[in-house]
């Protein structure tokens, strides 16, 4: 009976239990599982990462990609005249076409010459910019030697519009509407911006010295629309427009960039998420000059498939695979016959696996491409970072990284050789010179990085890392006739970057420090236009009743640079700049916004022989409904 | 007694019967905390219903207070309150615990066995125990925080005397299948919590435990 006296204890004493099992009598704690909101781009504990969001965009008022980029630790901005003009970003001092440029996750630059045309883009189709620096080739390919800029374009939320003018007859337009929930939502930005501009060229510019005023204009149109699916999916779209015409020194260009994309990400499992991208960019350059006039037309088509895997909390296993087709033609208006009409493409595998050992976070990752032109080719990387207290982490990686030659380099047939004095080349046994190179293999890279996170309460954070690239197989052209392309060059770029920000109370403070040193290893010289050291502060200031001050001060180092007149190289000098920002919020929705460049008038030149902006004076009047809605 | 046993089974039954055709759900809740949502021990739930039970097998008077039993103990009683005795030696009695309302549906007195072993100091304890204890486990999927996914998963899970955790089940969804797994597989990794034992005083408890999966900006 004892069995049934247990048994009935079971069901008169915690019989309730037993038939109540689905009702708890303990309410717990909530237990609150926090992680910062990482970089799209990168992991930004085991790499250096900047992010500039629209709300930072917005505070600096930069009225182009130059004064907003220069900012940062570790990315110098050379741009050969006024707003408009060609622009070369170098991140660590490695060469212009060694940044990878994203735009809503498309590579935006141009399959022909490997350079994204930056005056097409107008900062107010620009919701944010993840700058990473150090090689990403794993995860995104051929480019990432010195980094990746990745730019999101503009999601308006509710109506928004901004009109603005300023120096030099400038006059842009933007607005934009968006909204959706989180189920369905829309976004479409359009923007337009104009103005007569200043001459690009000084005398130093040589051959290419017009006094001119060199105008631009562009004008650009970005679309999204996304739906979630069951099981955590997404299906979104995205469209971007961009057009510019730019007059230069001598003659004037006409470039247009469109970039459509199509992702479908479905989560088969919980722990599993595969995700399926299409892209297609289209670049097209028209070059107007005496005795130049080209028509470059350019096609990439992209697919990407990646998968994401977490088989245990914490471990993951990314395996992605991709294939990229570039298509380019360029023809010469001139002589009326096409240049080249070619194409290539490119397979690749890669799979990177996270994981966490004692407090230790390693990433492990590699990658082979598979080129039509150059063949198999290998990537890999390494990161570790720990962090030490609450407040000091430690990171250090390396990796390897490559730029696969572009279609100008593989299939250019060379320029029309003519006799003239001194010439090296006897025109009747080289009719053509600086021929492109179908055996060209990619330039390699091999980075090595120690950083340092510094965040002893949560309104202030310093970073601070130190870099070093080698890089080789430069493309160039060879030292005998006909100068073909080659893989030829080596160099070496390494320094210090340190990058601080302030929050306290309604006052902002960004520091961004660069010492670095970049050289051709083969001749010992300097790389032109990377100058040894850059400094920049800005401090921002929020006071009662709505207004907004802003201060930033830019200190840069000369650096050497190539002189039009001699052919050799010059020192360019070093300059410091300042700007003043104010904003003040009339109302809820309403902003007037004044920006002060070059407070002190300073004449300085970051291209040799090319102008730069004087003093001038920016105002815009801006509206914004559901101001402060947080951007994602 | 074994000829009375049919007639205590059959009222035994009857009972059940009527508890869970009237039974509206468990007050998680109660009016006043001071806190929503903190931990509270609302042993008295299971105690209340189980006394009212025995209340109603024993034709006794009054409710007794277990404690002080009465000699007119049946076999029921006699393994309730040996059970309950050992309770009892455990920790000094000091105030009643739980400010619920207890609904004694024969009018007997709130003091029940199981919680009048706790007190205040004894409850905080346990609150504390599980609370580090359940922190220090749960971390961030990569997944959801490489997509932005955030939000609250509810679990329930059972409290065994030793320790362990049994009965691990999803009460409600985040609305992320990657969140859901990652705490439901957390917490079927969590060992025996020792540390909470002492505090559960023998008892077992099904527990509702929140977790938000939250993202905050860099």
């Amino acid at each position: 009976m004892s069995s049934l006296r247990s048994l009935l204890f079971c069901i008169t004493a915690s019989g309730l239990h037993c038939a109540l099992a689905d009702v708890a009598d303990i309410q717990a704690d909530k237990v609150l599982v926090t992680a910062t909101r990482s970089a799209q781009t990168a992991d930004s504990s085991l790499a250096a990462v900047s992010v500039i969001t629209r709300a930072d965009i917005e505070r600096t008022q930069a009225t182009d990609v130059v004064q907003l980029l220069r900012d940062y630790a570790g990315v110098d901005v050379a741009r050969t005249g006024g707003a408009g003009q060609q622009t070369s970003v170098f991140l660590r001092g490695t060469n212009s076409n060694h940044v990878l440029v994203l735009i809503d996750g498309i590579r935006a630059a141009s399959p022909a010459t490997g350079l994204y045309n930056w005056a097409t883009l107008p900062l107010s189709q620009i919701e944010r910019i993840e700058v990473v620096r150090g090689p990403r080739a794993v995860l995104y390919g051929s480019d990432a030697i010195g980094g990746v800029i990745q730019i999101f374009t503009r999601k308006a939320d509710g109506l928004s519009a901004r009109a603005e003018l300023g120096a030099y007859r400038t006059r842009a337009l933007q607005a934009g509407i968006g909204g959706g929930d989180q189920r369905v939502n829309y976004s479409i930005n359009a923007a337009t911006r104009r103005a007569d501009g200043f001459s690009a060229t000084n005398p130093g510019a040589g051959y290419y010295y017009d006094p001119d005023r060199d105008a631009y204009s562009n004008r650009s149109l970005s679309a999204k629309l996304s739906a979630a699916l069951p099981q955590d999916g997404k299906i979104a779209f995205n469209v971007l427009h961009s057009a510019a015409d730019i007059g230069q020194d001598p003659g004037n260009m006409a470039a247009l960039n469109d970039l459509f994309g199509a992702s479908l990400s479905t989560s088969p499992t919980a722990n599993w998420t595969q995700t399926l991208t299409l892209g297609l960019a289209r670049d097209r350059q028209d070059t107007r000059q005496p005795y130049f006039n080209t028509n470059v037309d350019t096609q990439r088509w992209s697919a990407d498939w990646q998968n994401e895997w977490e088989p245990i909390s914490g471990q993951l296993l990314v395996l992605g695979l991709t294939h990229t087709n570039d298509t380019g033609s360029t023809f010469d208006i001139d002589s009326a016959t096409t240049v080249y009409d070619r194409s290539s493409h490119n397979d690749a595998a890669f799979a990177e696996w996270q994981f966490k050992l004692d407090g230790n976070s390693f990433q492990i990752s590699a990658r082979q491409d598979r080129h039509s032109s150059f063949g198999t080719h290998n990537t890999a990387q390494l990161a570790w970072g720990r962090d030490f207290s609450k407040a000091w982490r430690s990171y250090a990686s390396y990796g390897s990284a490559f730029k696969a030659p572009d279609l100008n380099d593989l299939f250019h047939p060379g320029y029309p050789n003519y006799a003239y004095p001194g010439n090296p080349c006897d025109p009747s046994l080289y009719p053509v010179t600086f021929p492109g190179n179908p055996n060209l293999a990619p330039e390699t890279s091999r980075s090595a990085e120690l950083g340092l996170i510094w965040r002893p309460v949560n309104a202030s954070e310093l970073r601070a890392s130190l870099f070093d690239n080698r890089i080789a197989g430069l493309i160039d052209a060879g030292t005998t006739c006909p100068f073909a392309l080659t893989n030829i060059g080596h160099a070496n770029t390494r320094g210090l970057e340190v990058a601080h920000n302030l929050n306290f109370d309604s006052w902002q403070l960004q520091t961004n420090a660069t010492l670095q040193q970049a050289r051709n290893t083969d001749t010992g010289t300097e790389l032109l236009r990377r100058p040894k050291r850059k400094l920049t502060l800005q401090l921002a200031h929020d006071l009662s009743q709505g207004v907004s001050l802003s201060a930033e001060g830019v200190f840069v180092g000369p650096h050497q640079d190539f002189d039009n007149i001699t052919y050799g190289t010059v020192r360019v000098g070093g300059y410091s700049l300042m700007n003043l920002m104010l904003r003040y919020r009339l109302a809820a929705q309403w902003s007037i916004e004044g920006r002060l460049d070059n407070v002190f008038d300073k004449r300085y030149e970051v291209v040799s022989g090319f102008n730069t902006p004087g003093r001038g004076l920016f105002m815009a009047i801006s509206y914004q409904a559901r101001a402060g809605a947080p951007s994602p | 007694m074994t000829q009375r046993l049919p007639f205590y089974l059959s009222v035994s039954l009857l009972a059940h019967l009527a508890v869970l055709l009237t039974w509206h759900g468990v007050p998680v809740t109660p009016p006043n905390l001071t806190e929503p949502g903190s931990l509270q021990i609302a042993l008295v739930h299971a105690a209340q219903q189980a006394s009212s039970i025995i209340a109603a097998v024993v034709p006794a008077p009054h409710a007794p207070s277990l404690r002080h039993t009465s000699t007119a103990a049946h076999s029921t009683i006699r393994t309730h309150r040996r059970h309950n005795a050992r309770l009892a030696a455990a920790t000094p009695i000091t105030a009643q615990t739980t400010p619920t309302a207890v609904h004694a549906t024969n009018g007997a007195p709130t003091t029940q066995l199981i919680t009048s072993n706790l007190s205040a100091d004894s409850e905080a304890h346990l609150q504390n125990a599980l609370r580090f204890a359940f922190n220090s486990y749960f971390s961030y999927p990569a997944i959801a925080l490489r997509h932005g996914w955030a939000g609250v998963v509810k679990l329930s899970l059972r409290l065994e005397p030793d320790g362990r955790l049994s009965e691990i089940r999803l009460i409600q969804s985040s609305g992320h299948s990657a969140l859901d797994a990652a705490a439901l597989a957390t917490a079927q990794r969590i060992p025996p919590l020792h540390e909470v034992m002492t505090w559960l005083q023998g008892n077992s408890h099904v527990i509702l435990l929140p977790v938000e999966y939250r993202l905050i900006d860099g």
